[in-house]
C-alpha cells in the first residue's frame, strides 16, 4: 500500500511545478540511505539535508525504496570494496588509524568493509545519479509525460480506491 | 534552505531528548534484560535501573539471573552494581567502565518465581569449530579417568574367567605382528646379500694376479727396459687389487650397516611386550594394585572435575578475550553485516574494557548462612586484551567470622600472541561439614564433619596445562549411608577411608594437547594397598605370572625365528667378505714385495751399467794421457 502511495506521488511529483535540480537532488541523496546500511550514522546526516535543503522528499524516499531492494544484491561487491579501501591500500592505513582514533568518526562504523564499500560507491554515484535523473526528469516533462498518463498501469495507480481514499484525506488536519 | 523543516528538525530532536530522558531508564533496562536472557536461556531481572546520560553513570538495586538448569534458583544475584562510562572513549565508539562496584554478589540463590521463558529463545546453530587447546586438555583428563582400570576385587571369579587362550585372542597382541615383521626385515636383507655374493666372485681375478705375480722372477729378466715394463705390469695388478680392496672394504661397511638397522628391533622387543602384557590384564581386568593407581581410582574423577570447572572458565575467558592476531584476514560475512577492520588504538581503549570491578558477596545463599564472604577486585576486563597491553587479573580474599578463610587469584594474559592463563586457589580450614563428594561407589555420599586446607594452581600457557592441587583434610567422618559396597574392593576401600582421620592429596596434572600426565599421591594409598595386598597379593602375583609366562613363550619364539636368521646370516655374510679381505691384503703384501724387489734389481743394474761406462771412460782418458 505504501509502495503503491509512494509510486502514484512519485508520478504527480514528476509532473509538478517543483524543479528538476530539486527532484534530482532529492533523488541523489535518496540514493545514499538506499546503497548503505540505514543504521549508518552518516544517514543521520543526510536525513537532515533532506528536512533542511529545498529538495524533493518524494523522490528521496523513491529512491531509498527502488535501491533498498536490490542494495543487498551488492552486498559482496561493497565488502569487496571496503575491505580493500580499509585493509589492503598501506598509504591510508594511518588516515584510517587517526579516523578510529578521532571522536565520533568511529560511530559512523566507516572501519566496516560494508558501511565503507557502499557509502564509497554510492557517493561516487551522487552526481551521476543527480544528472541522471535531472535528465530523465525534464524528458519526461517534455515528451513521455502524457504517454505515461495514457498507460493502464498508471491509471490504475492513480485511480486506485486506496491512492484516492489517501488523496482525500491527506491535507486533513493541516 | 527549507525553514520549516529545519524548526521541523528541532522539534524532533528535543522531543527524542524529552522521551528519552522519560523513558531511557525502562528502555535500557528491558533492553538488557532481553539480551542477557537470549544469552542465558532463561529470565534476566534488573531491578531500579537508573543512569544518568550528562554524567554516563549507570547502575541497579538487583540483578537476578535464573539458572537455565533450575528455574527456581539464580545462577548470580548481586545487589547494588554502579558503574560509569568514559565519554571520550564513548565518543570513540569504546565502551570502557573505569570503575565499576558489585554488590553483595551470590550464586545458587532461591527464587521467589520461576524464572523459566514462557518461550525458549530459538536454538542458535551450533557451528563445528576444531577443537580448541583447552578442549582438547579436557577431553584428555577425561580420557585419563577412563583408561583407569576397573577395581574388580573378587579374584575367584577372575580365576574362573581367566581363559588364556581367549584372553589372547580378545587382547589383539601386537608383538606377534611386530615380530613377524620384524622376520620379514631379516629375511629381505638375507636374501639382499645372498643375491649379492651370487654374481660377486672376487676368486678368479685374485688367482690370476697371483699367478702373474708367483710367475715374474726377478732374476730371469735379462735388461732393465723388461724389468721398467714387469713394474708397469706389476703397478696396473696393484690397482686392481685397490679397486677390489675398497669394494670388499664398502661392502662389509653395506652389510653391517643394513644388518645393525634390522637389529633395531632388539631395543624395542621389550616395549612391545610391556604394551601387550598391559593389554591382556585390561582385558583380564585385574585389579592393579600399584600405591599410585589406588589414590587415582578414588580421587581422581573428583580432582578432574575441579580442574575441568577451572579450565570451562580458561575456555570462556579465551572465546571472549582474545589473544592479539595480525592483519585482519578476509572474512565472509553474513548479508549486510560487513567486517569491522580494527585499527591500532592511540589512546589504548579497547572496544570494551572494565578497568576495575570492586567485588564483596558471599558462597552462602542466604544472610542466615553467608558461608566465606568474598571481597575483591577484578582488573582489566576486555575484549582486546593486546590494545590494553594489562592483563586480566583476579584478586579475592575469603572471611569467615571474621578470620581469613582463603583467596583466590588469577591472572588471564592474553597480551601477547600466546595466552597465559592461571589461577591459584587457597582455602584455609573451610568446614567440609555435609560436604557433598563427586559421586563414585568407592567414596562417601558426603563428609558429614571435618575441615581441610586446600591449595590449588592452575596454570595454562598456550596449550601447555599444570595444574596442582594440595589437600590436606582432617577431623574427618563420612557417611557412606548410600554407598552399598558391591564387591570386596570397594568394601575394603570404604572401610580404610571410614577409619582415616586425616586424608593428604597430592595431585599433579601436566601435559599439552592429547598427552596429559596425571599423577596423584594420597596417603590412603599406601593403606589400602596393604589392606588389598594382605587380602590377596599372592594370588593376584600368581595369575599376574601366568600370563606374564605365556606371553614370554610367544614373544621367546617369534623372537627365536628371527634371531636366528639375524646372527646366523650376519655372521656367514661377515664372515665371507673378512675371509675376502685377508685374501687380498695377502696378495697385495706379496705384490708389495715384488714390486719392491722388481725396483731394487732395476736400481742395482742401473748402477751397475754407470759403473761399467765410468770405467770406461777411465780407460780411455788414461789412454789419452799416456801417449806421448
Amino acid at each position: 500500500m505504501i509502495i503503491i502511495k509512494l509510486i502514484s506521488k512519485f508520478i504527480k511529483v514528476l509532473s509538478s511545478a517543483a524543479s528538476p535540480n530539486q527532484i534530482a537532488w532529492g533523488f541523489a541523496l535518496g540514493t545514499i540511505p538506499g546503497l548503505t546500511p540505514i543504521n549508518a550514522l552518516h544517514n543521520a546526516v543526510v536525513l537532515i539535508l533532506l528536512i533542511i535543503l529545498n529538495v524533493n522528499i518524494s523522490s528521496a524516499l523513491f529512491a531509498l525504496l527502488i535501491y533498498s531492494l536490490f542494495a543487498w544484491m551488492l552486498d559482496p561487491f561493497f565488502h569487496a570494496i571496503g575491505y580493500y579501501v580499509l585493509a589492503e591500500i598501506p598509504a591510508l592505513t594511518s588516515f584510517w588509524t587517526s579516523l578510529y582514533n578521532a571522536p565520533i568518526a568511529p560511530l559512523t562504523r566507516f572501519n566496516n568493509t560494508v558501511v565503507m564499500g557502499s557509502f564509497l560507491v554510492a557517493i561516487a554515484l551522487l552526481i551521476p545519479h543527480y544528472l541522471l535523473f535531472k535528465w530523465f526528469v525534464r524528458k519526461y516533462r517534455d515528451t513521455w509525460n502524457e504517454k505515461i498518463k495514457k498507460w493502464k498501469i498508471t491509471k490504475a495507480i492513480t485511480g486506485s480506491k486506496v491512492v484516492k481514499l489517501y488523496l482525500k484525506f491527506k491535507d486533513v488536519g493541516e | 534552505m527549507r525553514w520549516k523543516g529545519f524548526i521541523f528538525l528541532i522539534i524532533l530532536i528535543a522531543a527524542i531528548v524529552v522521551i528519552s530522558i522519560m523513558f531511557m531508564d525502562k528502555w535500557i533496562e528491558r533492553g538488557l534484560e532481553k539480551t542477557a536472557e537470549l544469552a542465558v536461556g532463561a529470565r534476566v531481572e534488573i531491578d531500579g535501573f537508573h543512569s544518568s546520560l550528562l554524567k554516563l553513570e549507570f547502575g541497579w538495586n538487583r540483578l537476578q539471573v535464573t539458572n537455565p538448569k533450575s528455574t527456581m534458583q539464580n545462577i548470580v544475584e548481586t545487589g547494588i552494581v554502579e558503574f560509569r562510562l568514559n565519554m571520550p572513549a564513548l565518543l570513540r565508539k569504546r565502551y570502557v567502565i573505569e570503575e565499576m562496584t558489585v554488590g553483595d554478589i551470590r550464586s545458587g540463590t532461591e527464587r521467589a518465581t520461576d524464572g523459566a521463558l514462557p518461550k525458549p529463545p530459538p536454538k542458535k546453530k551450533e557451528v563445528k569449530t576444531e577443537p580448541g587447546a583447552v578442549d582438547k586438555a579436557q577431553a584428555a583428563l577425561t580420557k585419563e579417568i577412563d583408561k583407569l582400570p576397573v577395581m574388580n576385587f573378587d579374584l575367584d571369579k577372575i580365576k574362573r574367567k581367566l581363559n588364556l587362550d581367549s584372553l589372547i585372542v580378545m587382547a589383539d597382541l601386537q608383538i606377534v605382528t611386530r615380530l613377524d615383521s620384524v622376520k620379514k626385515d631379516v629375511t629381505a636383507t638375507s636374501d639382499k646379500w645372498q643375491k649379492f655374493y651370487t654374481t660377486f666372485k672376487p676368486d678368479d681375478d685374485l688367482k690370476r694376479i697371483q699367478t702373474e705375480i708367483t710367475s715374474i722372477d726377478v732374476n730371469a729378466i735379462r735388461d732393465v727396459p723388461t724389468l721398467v715394463a714387469t713394474v708397469d705390469k706389476v703397478n696396473k695388478s696393484r690397482d686392481e687389487l685397490n679397486t677390489m680392496y675398497n669394494q670388499v672394504q664398502n661392502t662389509r661397511k653395506d652389510i653391517t650397516t643394513d644388518f645393525d638397522r634390522v637389529s633395531q628391533y632388539t631395543k624395542s622387543v621389550d616395549d612391545w611386550f610391556k604394551e601387550d602384557y598391559q593389554r591382556i590384564l585390561q582385558k583380564a581386568k585385574l585389579p592393579d594394585l600399584s600405591v599410585r593407581n589406588i589414590g587415582k581410582i578414588l580421587f581422581g574423577g573428583t580432582i578432574v572435575y575441579q580442574v575441568d570447572k577451572y579450565l570451562n572458565y580458561i575456555k570462556v575467558a579465551r572465546k571472549y578475550l582474545p589473544k592479539k592476531s595480525d592483519k585482519p584476514k578476509k572474512e565472509k560475512p553474513p548479508r549486510m553485516a560487513g567486517q569491522n577492520i580494527r585499527f591500532p588504538d592511540r589512546y589504548g581503549y579497547p572496544t570494551f574494557l572494565i578497568q576495575n570491578i570492586d567485588i564483596n558477596g558471599q558462597t552462602g545463599t542466604t544472610n542466615e548462612a553467608p558461608g566465606i564472604k568474598l571481597i575483591g577486585d577484578v582488573t582489566g576486563i576486555t575484549n582486546q586484551p593486546w590494545v590494553y597491553g594489562k592483563p586480566t587479573q583476579i584478586e579475592l580474599k575469603g572471611e569467615r567470622e571474621n578470620r581469613p578463610a582463603g583467596t583466590l587469584n588469577g591472572v588471564l594474559n592474553h597480551v601477547t600472541d600466546t595466552s597465559k592463563d592461571s589461577f591459584h586457589v587457597e582455602l584455609r580450614n573451610i568446614s567440609l561439614n555435609n560436604v557433598a563428594i563427586h559421586k563414585s561407589s568407592y567414596l562417601p555420599q558426603k563428609i558429614s564433619k571435618g575441615q581441610a586446607t586446600i591449595n590449588g594452581t592452575l596454570s595454562f600457557r598456550g596449550d601447555d596445562l599444570f595444574a596442582n592441587v594440595d589437600m590436606v583434610a582432617k577431623q574427618l567422618t563420612f557417611n557412606f549411608a548410600e554407598s552399598k559396597p558391591s564387591d570386596k574392593f570397594v568394601a575394603t576401600v570404604q572401610d580404610v577411608i571410614n577409619g582415616m582421620d586425616e586424608i593428604t592429596l597430592n595431585s599433579t596434572i601436566t601435559g599439552s594437547g592429547d598427552n596429559m600426565d596425571f599423577r596423584m599421591d594420597s596417603n590412603i594409598d599406601e593403606l589400602v594397598s596393604k589392606r588389598l595386598k594382605a587380602m590377596g597379593s599372592q594370588a593376584l602375583k600368581d595369575t599376574q605370572q601366568k600370563i606374564r609366562a605365556r606371553l614370554e613363550a610367544i614373544q621367546k619364539e617369534k623372537l627365536n625365528e628371527a634371531n636366528t636368521i639375524y646372527q646366523n646370516k650376519r655372521k656367514e655374510y661377515e664372515d665371507k667378505i673378512d675371509t675376502y679381505r685377508k685374501q687380498i691384503e695377502a696378495e697385495k703384501q706379496r705384490l708389495e714385495e715384488k714390486l719392491q724387489a722388481l725396483q731394487k734389481e732395476i736400481d742395482d743394474r742401473k748402477k751397475a751399467e754407470a759403473d761399467k761406462a765410468k770405467d770406461k771412460a777411465k780407460d780411455a782418458i788414461n789412454n789419452l794421457l799416456k801417449r806421448p
